[in-house]
C-alpha cells in the first residue's frame, strides 16, 4: 500500500510540476497548490499509465485524494 | 527516465547559453521514437526558452485555437509539433465554447496582427440546435443538408468579417461521422445515408472556404478515417472533461498541423533525393546486372514497385526528383532503358549523381545544379551509414529513416507531409517535370559548342500578358520566392497586386515561356507605375530556373513597349542590392540604363526610350496577349 502511495505521489509531482515537499502533508488533490480541473485529467491518465489500469466512469468520482486513489488502485491490481 | 531527464536539462541549459538552430530543435522534438515527449515539452515550458528575446520573428509561430470543447488539452501537442519543425510556438486558446463570441468581438487575444493561424474547432452538433440530433430520420435528408449548410454559411459570415482585418491563415475542421449508421445495414438504401450526409455537408463547407481568401479546411474526417473513430474519441474523457479527442488522436492532429505551419512559414521541401540499389529496386545493379534486380513478381519486388508508384505520385504533384547513388552511370542508364517494369523513367529526374563520391558532397552538388537551397532537400536511402553521413555533414537536409519493413515504404512516403504546400496551382504541379526538362536543356547546352546555335535550337517563345485574377496567386508566389534575379525584392500580398491590376496608374505584366523541351510556366513578373512624365519599374524578376536564356531581355522589351503605349518615354528604376540578387546587379547598365543616383542600399537608374532602343533577342519569339 505504502509503495502504491509513493508512486501516486510521483505521478502527481510530474503532472503538476511540483516538488514532493508540496504534497507530503496533503491528501486531497484540490489542496495541492497547482491543481486545477484541467490537469486533473492529466493526473487520471498519468495514473492509468503508471499502474496499467483503466478507471471506469464510476471510479473516476473517487479519484480525488491520495488515500482513496491508492485504495482504488490496490483493489484494481488485486 | 531520470537519466533521460538529466540529459534533457543539460541540452536545454546549453540552449539557454546559445540558441539552437531550427534543425537542432527539430531533431530533438521530431525523433522517430518519441518516448517521453511530454516530459520534453514540460522541460521546454519550464526553461522559458520560448520567451527568449533573441528569437527572430520568422522563427516564431503564433497559433490561436478556438471553438467547442476543452481545447486546452491540445496545447502540449501543438508545442511539440511546432518545435519538431524548429518553430517557437506561442499558443492562444479561446474561452470555452465561445467561438461565436470570440469572432463577433474580434477578441484581440485570438485575432491580431501577430497571429499566423486561427484554427477553429466546431462540430455540427455545435452549429445546429442539439435537438436535431435526437431525430436522425429528419436530419439525414435533403432538408437536413440545407439546414447544416445554412448554419455553416452563418459561421462563414463571421469569418468573412474576420478576414477583413486579419492577415493570417484561417483553418476550420471538417465534419465527421462517429457512429455506426443509426439506420444499421439499411443505411445505403436511404436517399441521404449517414455517410453521404457528412460528405455533402463537407462539400458545402469546402465551397465556402474556397471563396474565403487564405483559408483552408483541416481534414479531420480523413484523419479519423485512417485512425479509426472509436480510437479517436474517448467517450469517457468527453463526459469527464468535455475533452473532444483521445490522447493518441491529439497527437495525430498535431502531426497533421505541421504541413500548415511549414506552409505559413515557407519552409516547404521541394526535392526528393533518392538512392537506387535496394531503394528503387531490390538488389545491386553493379553485381546483379540490369536483368537481375528485383521488381517483382515476388512480394519483395512488388514492394519496390509500390514505392516507385508513391514517388511518381509526388512527382506528378510537383516534387522534384534527384538520384544520388553509388553506381556507374552506364549501369543505371541500362536499367532505365531496358527494364520496362520501372515505373520511374530517367527523364523524370532533375539531377543525377551516379558516382563513387560521398553522398553528402553529391547532395550539395544536386542543390547547386538545380538551384535550390539545401533546406529544400529530403534524402531517402536504405543504408543507415549513408543517412548518418548526410545528416551529420549537412543539417539542413531532412534525412528520412524509412521503416525496417519495405512493404511499409509506399505508405510511409505518401504520409510524409514535407512536400505539402497550402495551395497547388497548375504551375506548382508541373514543377517536378519542369526541373527535369531543365536538366535535358543543360545537357543539350553542353553538347552544343556554339551558344548562339544552342539558343536558336531551343525555339524559345515568351508570352507577355497583363495580370489577371487567374494568374494572381502565381504572381504573388513568384514575388515572394524569387531572390536571385530580382531587382527590388519587394514582396506583395494578393490584395495589393489585385489593387495594382485594377489601378490605371499601375501595370502588372507577367511572362510565361516555353521551348522545344516543354513549358516553363509563368516565370517572370514586371510591375510598372506611371507618373506624369516618367514610368518607374517597381519590380522586375525572373525565376532562377529560367535565367540565362535571354528571357529577361524580352521582358524588358515588353516593359518598354508598355511605357511607350501610355505616351511616356522615360523609364526609371531602382536596384536594391541584397545578399542574394547579385545575378541582376549589372542587368540595367548592360541594357543602356544610366545611373542617376546611388548609395550602398539603393542605386537609381534611368533610360530615355527615344534615345536608346531596347531590342528583343533574335532567338526569342514574343507572343502578346
Amino acid at each position: 500500500m505504502e509503495e502504491i502511495k509513493q508512486r501516486v505521489i510521483q505521478v502527481l509531482c510530474t503532472t503538476l510540476s511540483v516538488g514532493e515537499d508540496k504534497i507530503s502533508n496533503v491528501d486531497k488533490f484540490t489542496d495541492i497548490e497547482s491543481w486545477d480541473s484541467l490537469n486533473h485529467l492529466h493526473i487520471l491518465l498519468g495514473l492509468e499509465k503508471e499502474f496499467g489500469v483503466k478507471f471506469d466512469i464510476q471510479e473516476t468520482a473517487n479519484i480525488s485524494a491520495i488515500s482513496n486513489v491508492s485504495e482504488l488502485i490496490q483493489r484494481k491490481l488485486n | 527516465m531520470e537519466k533521460e531527464n538529466n540529459k534533457l536539462s543539460e541540452v536545454i541549459e546549453q540552449w539557454q547559453k546559445e540558441l539552437p538552430t531550427r534543425y537542432q530543435m527539430a531533431s530533438l522534438f521530431d525523433a522517430a521514437t518519441l518516448g517521453n515527449w511530454q516530459g520534453l515539452v514540460r522541460a521546454w515550458g519550464k526553461s522559458q526558452l520560448g520567451e527568449d528575446p533573441r528569437w527572430e520573428r520568422k522563427q516564431k509561430v503564433n497559433i490561436s485555437i478556438c471553438g467547442f470543447g476543452t481545447l486546452q488539452y491540445l496545447q502540449p501537442y501543438i508545442v511539440r509539433a511546432s518545435l519538431a519543425d524548429g518553430f517557437i510556438p506561442q499558443i492562444n486558446i479561446g474561452s470555452y465554447n465561445q467561438l461565436f463570441q470570440e469572432l463577433a468581438t474580434q477578441n484581440q487575444q485570438i485575432i491580431n496582427d501577430t497571429v499566423d493561424l486561427v484554427w477553429l474547432f466546431c462540430d455540427l452538433e455545435n452549429l445546429l440546435p442539439p435537438e436535431k440530433f435526437l431525430d436522425y430520420s429528419a436530419l439525414l435528408s435533403e432538408n437536413g443538408i440545407t439546414q447544416a449548410s445554412k448554419a455553416i454559411e452563418n459561421l462563414i459570415h463571421f469569418l468573412k468579417d474576420t478576414r477583413k482585418n486579419f492577415n493570417g491563415l484561417i483553418l476550420i475542421n471538417d465534419f465527421f461521422p462517429t457512429l455506426r449508421s443509426p439506420f444499421g445495414i439499411a443505411d445505403s438504401g436511404r436517399e441521404v445515408s449517414y455517410s453521404n450526409f457528412f460528405s455533402s455537408v463537407n462539400n458545402e463547407l469546402q465551397k465556402f472556404i474556397r471563396d474565403l481568401p487564405y483559408s483552408g479546411v483541416f481534414p479531420i474526417s480523413g484523419l479519423i478515417g485512417r485512425y479509426g473513430s472509436e480510437r479517436a474519441i474517448d467517450r469517457r474523457l468527453q463526459l469527464l472533461a468535455d475533452c473532444p479527442f483521445s490522447e493518441g488522436f491529439f497527437f495525430e492532429i498535431s502531426q497533421e498541423l505541421r504541413p500548415y505551419l511549414r506552409g505559413i512559414k515557407g519552409t516547404i521541401r521541394k526535392v526528393l533525393v533518392l538512392d537506387l540499389d535496394n531503394t528503387l529496386w531490390g538488389g545491386v545493379v553493379g553485381e546483379d546486372g540490369w536483368n537481375g534486380i528485383n521488381l517483382g513478381p515476388d512480394p519483395l519486388g512488388k514492394a519496390f514497385v509500390e514505392f516507385q508508384k508513391a514517388i511518381l505520385g509526388l512527382y506528378k504533384r510537383g516534387t522534384v526528383l534527384a538520384i544520388n547513388s553509388k553506381n556507374n552511370l552506364e549501369d543505371i542508364q541500362e536499367v532505365f532503358q531496358k527494364r520496362d517494369d520501372m515505373i520511374l523513367k530517367l527523364e523524370f529526374f532533375a539531377a543525377i549523381r551516379a558516382n563513387w563520391d560521398d553522398k553528402a558532397k553529391n547532395c550539395y552538388e544536386i542543390s547547386k545544379e538545380i538551384n535550390v537551397g539545401l533546406d529544400s532537400l529530403v534524402f531517402w536511402d536504405d543504408n543507415p551509414a549513408e543517412r548518418m553521413l548526410v545528416h551529420q555533414a549537412i543539417e539542413e537536409i531532412y534525412v528520412i529513416d524509412p521503416p525496417e519493413d519495405i512493404s511499409g515504404w509506399a505508405t510511409y512516403l505518401q504520409n510524409i507531409s514535407l512536400f505539402d504546400s497550402l495551395h497547388l496551382g497548375r504551375e506548382d504541379m508541373r514543377r517536378g517535370e519542369m526541373y527535369a526538362e531543365n536538366r535535358q536543356r543543360k545537357e543539350a547546352e553542353v553538347s552544343s559548342t556554339d551558344l548562339n546555335s544552342y539558343y536558336h535550337s531551343l525555339s524559345l517563345k515568351v508570352e507577355c500578358s497583363g495580370g489577371t485574377e487567374k494568374t494572381l496567386p502565381r504572381i504573388v508566389s513568384l514575388l515572394g520566392r524569387t531572390n536571385q534575379f530580382n531587382l527590388t525584392t519587394k514582396r506583395y500580398t494578393e490584395q495589393e497586386i489585385n489593387r495594382f491590376i485594377k489601378d490605371t496608374k499601375w501595370e502588372v505584366r507577367c511572362y510565361s515561356a516555353e521551348d522545344c523541351f516543354g513549358s516553363y510556366g509563368l516565370v517572370g513578373v514586371g510591375l510598372i507605375t506611371f507618373g506624369e512624365n516618367t514610368a518607374f519599374l517597381d519590380s522586375f524578376l525572373l525565376s532562377c530556373r529560367a535565367m540565362g536564356k535571354g528571357i529577361e531581355d524580352s521582358m524588358l522589351y515588353d516593359i518598354a513597349a508598355c511605357v511607350r503605349k501610355v505616351g511616356l518615354h522615360t523609364l526609371t528604376a531602382s536596384f536594391l542590392p541584397t545578399k542574394k540578387n547579385v545575378p541582376i546587379q549589372s542587368f540595367l547598365p548592360d541594357k543602356g540604363f544610366m545611373e542617376t543616383r546611388g548609395d550602398g542600399s539603393e542605386i537609381q537608374y534611368s533610360i530615355d526610350l527615344t534615345d536608346k532602343k531596347i531590342e528583343n533577342p533574335s532567338h526569342i519569339e514574343i507572343i502578346n496577349f
